[in-house]
């Protein structure tokens, strides 16, 4: 009889994670903003205290802060910039699956280094990988540009553009002469 | 590549000193039967050096450093070292080997007062030149206790300074989902104030925390925990539990509830907890999240434990494909009154069934307590 009851006990917890687990819609409505990026998925999934942690800074990566999350996105402001993939950019719009965060969290050894796929303790769930390229794709709103920059102007794509307080394009300002790296025309 | 290796352990397999929530109601009624801390973890009073010595195959003088450091009786020293190896999927592949926990304790007694204190390891951290450097030694835990009765374990306490808010079941391995997703992570701890009373029938918890100004946590938040447990009898219980946290960016508001009931016969415990969290996240987002665990624990032979536990958390239960779902089996071998060797293994999957990439471990951890 106490053997039922273990078993019971076990079937009844399984059944409700199972149920639980089942009831999600497909649809991702979820709002596509570098604060939701940070909070609900890379703080608790990668923001962890020997990880990407503002105290452990992992790598030169911040993962537990809007802030960090910025400059991780964008390679620039007060942290350090982003360990990069050589020609590899930071965040890639036109195809967010190349952009180096996507590629730390979908390849084995990206940089060819010996680091395997992010995050180290389990794999991050593909829905959570296809929002943030959804993020991406909309050009990482929240993250597109550091107002603190020089001339509180950032780039992307050649389009030089005014930068918002919260960190997204405001006017466009100018096509970049030759380039646009870590934001700034060069 | 070693730097990356000791990163990885530390992530999937340092733990704190936390006490084992499976020996309340299997061996006695509350935390502080065996700890000095109302939270339990740490420093052991002496009844729970003499059940270290009970439950352990070759017993052993259960005192600090075998009795051959006496201490006066207004002064308890300890301290716990942990080390583990083993292989780790994630999935790549890992061999491990690495120190995890290097903690010492002290707490000095004067009247209804008591100072505690914890100070050792902290994890590495990365210098601006990307170089991984070691952490100077620093105190998880530091606060002064009230005791209403310090002649017992029971009665009003009320702490003030750094430690980690009684919440929930309080596991001692920091992966089980309701302390790593749950509002208690590994390194949690933060400065605050706790009113806390304790009966053998029932304890209540309660405490108001902030933003840690002076040490790093890694939930960088204010806000309150309560929780509450009753003993229906002496072998079951039911808890009830709430936290609210505000950072600078989002607010949780977490509910749950834990049980447990002790199976005498097959020496059995069961426990498990389900928390519901609602995060309200700056600029928009409101996900509903569910976190629980549940473990049998089975006092196999003398000296021997065997957990055996699931766990899951959905991070958006609006969303399908979040839920991630773990089975964990653990044996304890309790070798003599000061060193435990445990054999830890995981197997976690997300969406089960769905085809998503799963992980998992198998690590032998040694634990020496002082």
């Amino acid at each position: 009889m106490r053997g039922c009851n273990v078993r019971g006990m076990r079937l009844a917890w399984f059944a409700v994670a199972v149920a639980v687990a089942a009831c999600g819609t497909s649809t991702d409505d979820r709002p596509l903003t570098v604060q939701y990026v940070t909070d609900a998925i890379l703080r608790p999934t990668c923001g962890g205290a020997a990880c990407h942690s503002s105290f452990a800074t992992n790598r030169g990566y911040v993962l537990d802060t809007v802030d960090g999350v910025r400059s991780a996105v964008l390679g620039t402001g007060g942290q350090l910039p982003l360990v990069g993939l050589g020609s590899v950019p930071a965040y890639d719009p036109d195809n967010p699956g190349n952009s180096e965060m996507i590629r730390w969290l979908t390849e084995t050894d990206p940089d060819g280094k010996g680091i395997g796929r992010m995050p180290y303790d389990a794999p991050m769930p593909n829905e959570d990988i296809r929002f943030l390229e959804n993020w991406i794709a909309a050009a990482a709103p929240g993250a597109q540009c550091d107002p603190d920059q020089p001339g509180g102007m950032g780039c992307n794509n050649m389009d030089l553009h005014v930068c918002n307080s919260d960190w997204t394009f405001g006017a466009l300002v100018m096509t970049c002469p030759t380039s646009c790296s870590q934001g700034l025309c060069q | 590549m070693k730097h990356v290796v000791i990163a990885l352990a530390v992530v999937v397999a340092a733990r704190t000193a936390a006490a084992y929530p499976q020996f309340q109601l299997s061996k006695d009624q509350t935390c502080m039967s065996c700890h000095i801390s109302p939270s339990g973890g740490g420093l052991l009073n002496e009844n729970g050096q003499t059940v270290a010595e009970t439950i352990s195959t070759y017993g052993t003088d259960p005192a600090f450093m075998y009795n051959k450091v006496p201490t006066p009786d207004w002064l308890q020293l300890g301290g716990d070292l942990r080390g583990a190896w083993g292989y780790v999927r994630t999935p790549q592949n890992y061999l491990l080997g690495i120190p995890m926990q290097a903690d010492l304790y002290a707490s000095a007694v004067w009247k209804n007062f008591r100072i505690y204190l914890t100070g050792g390891y902290q994890p590495t951290y990365y210098d601006v030149d990307g170089n991984q450097k070691f952490a100077p030694p620093w105190s998880r835990e530091h606060y002064v206790l009230y005791s209403q009765d310090p002649g017992t374990n029971e009665g009003l306490f009320v702490r003030a300074g750094r430690f980690m808010p009684v919440f929930g079941l309080r596991f001692a391995e920091h992966d089980v989902f309701t302390r790593e997703y749950g509002g208690t992570p590994l390194y949690g701890e933060t400065y605050g104030v706790a009113i806390e009373y304790i009966e053998p029938k029932w304890e209540a918890h309660v405490t108001g925390f902030v933003k840690d100004p002076i040490v790093y946590s890694i939930d960088p938040s204010n806000g309150a925990a309560a929780y509450a447990e009753y003993r229906l009898t002496s072998a079951a219980s039911v808890g009830a539990e709430g936290m609210l946290q505000v950072t600078d960016s989002d607010k949780r508001l977490r509910g749950g509830v834990t049980g447990k009931y002790y199976l005498t016969g097959p020496q059995v415990l069961l426990e498990g907890e389900i928390q519901f969290v609602n995060q309200q996240i700056d600029g928009g987002g409101a996900p509903n999240q569910l976190v629980s665990d549940a473990l049998a624990t089975w006092f196999a032979h003398d000296g021997v434990q065997i957990d055996a536990g699931l766990g899951f958390y959905d991070e958006n239960i609006r969303i399908q494909g979040l839920g991630r779902e773990y089975a964990d089996l653990d044996v304890h071998w309790y070798t003599t009154s000061h060193f435990e060797a445990i054999l830890y293994s995981r197997f976690e999957t997300i969406a089960f069934g769905a085809g998503a990439l799963s992980s998992g471990y198998v690590l032998l951890m040694g634990h020496y307590r002082l």
